[in-house]
């Protein structure tokens, strides 16, 4: 259930904060739920409304999309691994 | 010392979550790129809606002010429009030279488009506004896009039916040709991100804080003004920091010209 909320506030955050707001509360829901994969799809949603470059290739376009995918996949083995310690 | 080794199946498991975000990520990929004129046009009404919210608070805190405070802000507004009212009187008389004198050589600067912003940094991550008119106002990609007060700022990126984003010249690493007005120097700019550029001159070009930096069409519109120059005993360039004609953040309209 907070996950839901979570990711409804990220939404409203996006389109209405700023962005040195928005991204690090993304960031911190990345981090905070175990496999959130959502913040993919939300961080698609910042490529899309604010960028400019779809027409780029996938890198340029999605920058904030492919980071969010190298942190919610790396954070997986690593938070697997602080809870072996 | 105790190592602990991860389990077979656990391993498995993190496999399972990447291949996972893989594919949500190549889904993504594909539905946003289809869906991005959609997606712009579906939250445009948010974002009215929070400019309009945004403005009538504004308004209502006004009320809160203190009477002395309101009074002197009054008396330099003052000051500040008789001042403007005669600026306004030299600019007028000089547009409209420039008119006689563009109109001799048949260049006329053609009708623009008036558009509202509905989004603008810090919003933005990219230092993009996102305008209210698009391809049915006759709005189209390349289009060079004005400040009301005059000045450029960037160009439309892309167009949708009623919307269009505009990719301002500030944007991080955006390079822009210019004309360095003291001297008719060609410059090449560099976008620096929150309404600033950065600009290399060789050590021996003069230039001061407040010159004008102008683009290098016909009409020469201003496109920054240096804010600051920096300069080492040791290099053989300086470097020049110039801001945009306006404040990025409080942008509510702008004009398209073709």
């Amino acid at each position: 259930m907070s996950r839901v909320l979570s990711t409804i506030f990220i939404i409203f955050s996006i389109l209405v904060l700023p962005y040195w707001l928005y991204m690090p509360i993304l960031g911190a829901a990345i981090i905070f739920f175990p496999f959130y994969w959502e913040g993919i799809i939300l961080a698609f949603i910042v490529d899309v409304l604010y960028g400019t470059s779809s027409h780029q290739g996938i890198s340029m376009a999605f920058p904030q999309a492919i980071g969010a995918l190298v942190l919610v996949t790396i954070l997986l083995p690593l938070k697997e691994r602080l809870r072996h310690v | 010392m105790k190592t602990n080794y991860l389990q077979r199946n656990k391993r498995r498991s993190n496999k399972k979550y990447f291949v996972t975000g893989v594919l949500v990520f190549i889904f993504g990929a594909i539905a946003f790129s289809l869906l991005d004129g959609a997606l712009v046009a579906a939250v445009s009404p948010v974002w009215k809606a929070e400019n309009a919210v945004t403005k009538r608070v504004k308004n209502s805190f006004s009320f809160l002010r203190a009477k002395s405070s309101l009074i002197a802000e009054n008396e330099s507004l003052k000051l500040r429009v008789a001042e403007l009212e005669a600026a306004n009187l030299n600019g007028r008389a000089a547009l409209e030279r420039e008119e006689r004198l563009f109109e001799t050589l048949g260049r006329l600067p053609s009708d623009s488009i008036l558009a509202g912003v509905l989004s603008r940094p810090p919003q933005t991550a990219y230092d993009v506004l996102i305008a209210d008119a698009g391809e049915a106002d006759g709005v189209s990609a390349g289009q060079v896009v004005f400040v009301p007060q005059g000045g450029i700022i960037g160009e439309v990126e892309e167009v949708f039916r009623d919307n269009s984003k505009i990719k301002l010249y500030t944007s991080s690493g955006e390079k822009v040709n210019a004309v360095l007005e003291r001297g008719d120097i060609p410059v090449i700019m560099e976008g620096n991100g929150g309404g600033n550029f950065k600009i290399i001159l060789p050590r021996e070009i003069t230039a001061e804080p407040g010159d004008r930096v102008l683009s290098p069409y016909f009409s020469g519109e201003l496109i920054a003004v240096i804010e600051s120059v920096t300069v080492k005993p040791t290099d053989s360039f300086k470097e020049v920091l110039a801001g945009a004609p306006a404040n990025m953040q409080m942008i509510r309209f702008v004009n398209i010209r073709p």
